[in-house]
Parts: C-alpha cells; sequence; structure tokens
C-alpha cells in the first residue's frame, strides 16, 4: 500500500511580509468554531507572528473582521505605491484582530511599518506588542499578492468577506 | 572574472552579481576557526537584497555574502560564516566541523521557508591562505584571522586585486590616494565602492 501522509493535501495557507535586518509579519489561517450567534458554524481566523532576530511571538486564533485580507491587501498596495504613505495612507485597523499597521517613514524604497497588537483580550490593563520594521516596496508588493492565498480558503472568499 | 567564489560555486550561466555586503573587522579569536559557505536559492517573486539581510540577521557567525540573478531570472544568495570549528565526538556522520554554522542556516532558514540551500562548502583556516596562493604576499596572510581571510576573498568578488586588499588592509584603506568615503576598513571600503557604483 502507497504510503499517505495525510497533511500532503493540506493547502498553504501562510503568509509573510519580512524586513531588512531580521523581522517579519507572519499569518496563517485557520478556521475555528463560530462561539457568536450566526449562522455560520465556522469562521476564518488567524496566528498571528512577530519575529525579530531575538524574539518570535505568536497570537493565535484571532477571529477577523469582514473583508480583512481584502483590505489589508489595500493597504500595503498603497504603502508600496504612494510616495509618501506615511502621510497618505490611513492606518489599518482590525479591532477584531486588535491588530493595527501603519506606515511611518519612507524612501524611494524602502517603507518602515509599524504593526500593534492587542496582547490579551479582556484584560484589566488592555497592553500591546509593536513590532516596528523596515521592508521594501518590492516585497510589499509581493506581499499584496501573496496575501491571495487566502482568498479560496475552504471556499472562503475573504476578498469578499463572507464567512464558511 | 575568475576568482575564488566564482571557481567555487557553480553558477548558472550568464548570472550575475546585484549586492555584496561584509560585516565590520571582528575580534581575534584564539580557538580554531572554519568557514562554510552556503549558496541560497531564493523565489523569483521575493527582494533578494532584502531577504540576504534578513537571513544574515539570523546567522551570528555571518562574516558576508554576495547575491544575484541568472537569465533565468532565478535568485540566489552566497552566505559566507566564520566559527569554531566543531570538535568531532561521535561516529554520527552529521556531526562536521561545520555544524554549528549549519544548525544556524538552518534555523534560519525556517524563517522563510520558500527559500532553499542548494550547496555547501567549508574550509579550514590554512585553506583560505592557499586560496591567496598565487601572489607574492601570502606570507603576511599567516598573520590574519580567519574573518579577514574570507572578507579578502568577498572583496575579490568587487575586482579588487588581492594586492591591494592585502597591502590596503595594513592602513585600513582600500584607496589611500583617492578622496572617497572611506569606511575605515579595507574590505568595507572596496565593498562600498562596488555597491556604490552598481546602484546596490
Amino acid at each position: 500500500m502507497e504510503s499517505f501522509d495525510p497533511l500532503d493535501s493540506a493547502f498553504e495557507n501562510r503568509f509573510r511580509l519580512p524586513g531588512f535586518d531580521g523581522a517579519a509579519f507572519l499569518l496563517r489561517s485557520l478556521t475555528i468554531p463560530n462561539s457568536r450567534p450566526s449562522a455560520s458554524q465556522a469562521v476564518m481566523a488567524f496566528d498571528v507572528g512577530f519575529l525579530s532576530p531575538d524574539r518570535k511571538v505568536e497570537y493565535l486564533s484571532r477571529r477577523v473582521k469582514v473583508g480583512f485580507v481584502k483590505d489589508l491587501a489595500e493597504c500595503f498596495w498603497r504603502m508600496a505605491q504612494d510616495a509618501h504613505p506615511e502621510r497618505s495612507v490611513p492606518n489599518f485597523e482590525d479591532l477584531e484582530m486588535g491588530l493595527t499597521v501603519a506606515a511611518v517613514s519612507s524612501t524611494d524604497l524602502s517603507v518602515e511599518i509599524q504593526l500593534t497588537i492587542v496582547e490579551e483580550f479582556g484584560a484589566n490593563v488592555v497592553e500591546f506588542d509593536v513590532l516596528n520594521f523596515k521592508t521594501s516596496r518590492l516585497a510589499l508588493m509581493g506581499a499584496v499578492n501573496d496575501l491571495k492565498i487566502f482568498r479560496d480558503d475552504w471556499n472562503t472568499p475573504m476578498w469578499g468577506g463572507e464567512e464558511v | 572574472m575568475s576568482n575564488f567564489f566564482t571557481d567555487l560555486i557553480p553558477f548558472n550561466e550568464g548570472s550575475r552579481m546585484t549586492g555584496i555586503w561584509c560585516v565590520s573587522r571582528k575580534e581575534e579569536v584564539l580557538e580554531r576557526q572554519i568557514a562554510a559557505v552556503h549558496l541560497i536559492a531564493i523565489p523569483p517573486d521575493q527582494d533578494v537584497s532584502l531577504e540576504a539581510t534578513f537571513l544574515s540577521a539570523f546567522l551570528p557567525f555571518h562574516v558576508g555574502g554576495f547575491f544575484g540573478v541568472d537569465l533565468e531570472s532565478r535568485q540566489w544568495i552566497v552566505l559566507v560564516q566564520v566559527g569554531p570549528a566543531i570538535e568531532i565526538t561521535s561516529p554520527d556522520p552529521r556531526e562536521r566541523p561545520v555544524s554549528a554554522m549549519t544548525v544556524a542556516l538552518a534555523r534560519a532558514l525556517e524563517h522563510n521557508p520558500n527559500a532553499r540551500c542548494l550547496l555547501e562548502f567549508s574550509f579550514s583556516h590554512f585553506a583560505l591562505i592557499d586560496a591567496y596562493a598565487e601572489i607574492d604576499l601570502t606570507a603576511q596572510l599567516h598573520t590574519w584571522e580567519t574573518t579577514d581571510l574570507v572578507r579578502g576573498l568577498l572583496a575579490q568578488m568587487c575586482g579588487a586585486s588581492s594586492a591591494r586588499v592585502v597591502v590596503g588592509r595594513e592602513g585600513n584603506c582600500a584607496f589611500p590616494k583617492e578622496i572617497h568615503d572611506c569606511q575605515g576598513d579595507v574590505f568595507l571600503d572596496v565593498c562600498q565602492r562596488w555597491s556604490s557604483q552598481n546602484g546596490s
């Protein structure tokens, strides 16, 4: 009998936006039970990773707003294209995930971005984890394309924002 | 132009270097050092110059490297590390003098799953001296740290002659008779000039 690894059939569901000098913003999609009143039994969620040379932190199973992937891609697109995204591109916010993405500064070839995430929902004192790094406009354009990996995730058109 | 790295690595025909870097001079260490050279394939949709700095950030022994692309847009990075040679204490073939740096690279590549290590080479301190064998200044090389031997070979990728590098190291300057943005280090001077002239 041929050997079969069920994980071989698992689709690619990881995203990575790297920065210079070892920083990266990471996403991995998964489906979780819908704990809220809704017609859907399950919703898409993400593991969010902040990477730098001296630490790697992951925030698991974060729910997202409708249209999360589409809006994030549009944010990255504008950061890559605009001459001064720190002035022209509104911050990306997803209150469900607790994530904010902002352009801090830019050059002709690079953009410095700041990602902020709520460490723990429901905590008495809300604390945030922050990751700042510089990335290239080329990498941001690549990220716009790479986010499409979540488009047909289990027939969930995140671009359209429908739940599973 | 033929030099140590182009003779060593079977680059695809038409490959060209688009960037190069090396670290500042490191403190001299007394323990036996070994150099590891790895050729990494980078997907065409990634920014190879960014990925070079990204991977290097996870390599505590990294000394420098260079990157480029071939005629079919296949991107590559050559990473060079210098670290302690591991003393072999077991018959396990996976344990090699260069293991410390191989493990570091494997760890770095976990953060870029689409990059692949294609080739690995390792060189002892004396093998690196032999790489300069074509010049009459070899006797001076025996006083160099292993990292400087590697940095000198990287400088050859920029078109700098071994003689210029060996002489320039004494004065910490590659271009003493020219107006330039001196880095205070012959190897950094050479890399910086190449990068300026090639828009890197």
